[in-house]
């Protein structure tokens, strides 16, 4: 089953259309692949519980969504700040992901 | 014994602009710690990362001098990565895109980089384990 991988960078607040992201993965997931997100840069601001209820909706449907600890350090946040489903991971998740040949798409 | 894998990434961003240049080399340099060959296609503003003539400047507002301020470079950054890759036996072709590179006047770059053209990253993506593209903002 092809995997893929959503990078978004962008915080959800200033850039509107981070909201796409839930139809982009409901859409791969629909086509009978598997998507996950990883949240870096500014994006791991809608890790906060509130800010992003759409990324929460995706964590409880199951989609896998880590988050880029040095990101969250940067912006003086941890992983005990973070909504339920989210994961605090290392950059090294994104090349786990393309070594396993998830088509990754950069946003 | 698993073959050798390679991963190819697309860069267009110029250097002190964007934080996606640094997650990306955040990213090559995990491959590379992995033992992945890498191969770099620099694209529009991004031929000016490996830029030879790139200098630390001091910060006057905050009162510190050029030691002090530690200014990091891009170019710096790419030739640790080249001579990590080189100590661990690895492949790391970085190529610049000769037409961005006469554009922007950026042809002195670092030792360990060359000059090529989109036929080079269509090739890189080919023979590579998988591709990532960070376009610019």
């Amino acid at each position: 089953m092809q995997q893929f991988l959503i990078i978004e960078t962008r915080d959800p607040v200033e850039h509107r259309d981070v909201e796409r992201i839930a139809a982009l993965a409901a859409g791969i997931n629909q086509e009978g692949c598997n998507a996950a997100l990883f949240l870096t840069e500014n994006a791991v601001i809608a890790a906060r519980p509130g800010v992003a209820p759409f990324l929460e909706a995706l964590a409880a449907q199951g989609v896998p969504i880590g988050v880029d600890r040095f990101a969250l350090a940067e912006r003086g946040m941890s992983s005990k700040d973070m909504a339920p489903g989210m994961t605090a991971s290392g950059i090294e998740a994104v090349v786990d992901a393309l070594l396993a040949g998830a088509r990754a798409i950069w946003r | 014994m698993d073959k050798r894998k390679t991963l190819t990434f697309a860069l267009m961003d110029a250097p002190f602009e964007s934080s996606r240049t640094a997650t990306a080399l955040r990213i090559i340099d995990c491959a590379v710690a992995r033992g992945i060959d890498v191969n770099v296609f620099a694209y529009e503003g991004a031929v000016l990362l490996p830029f030879r003539h790139q200098q630390p400047h001091a910060n006057m507002v905050h009162g510190r001098d050029v030691a002090e301020e530690d200014h990091p470079l891009p170019r710096e950054w790419i030739a640790a990565l080249i001579a990590t890759a080189a100590e661990h036996g690895l492949r790391f072709d970085w190529v610049n895109c000769g037409l961005c590179v006469d554009e922007r006047g950026a042809g002195d770059s670092i030792d360990g980089t060359r000059r090529g053209t989109p036929a080079d990253f269509w090739k890189m993506a080919s023979e590579s384990d998988n591709v990532l593209v960070v376009p610019t903002a």
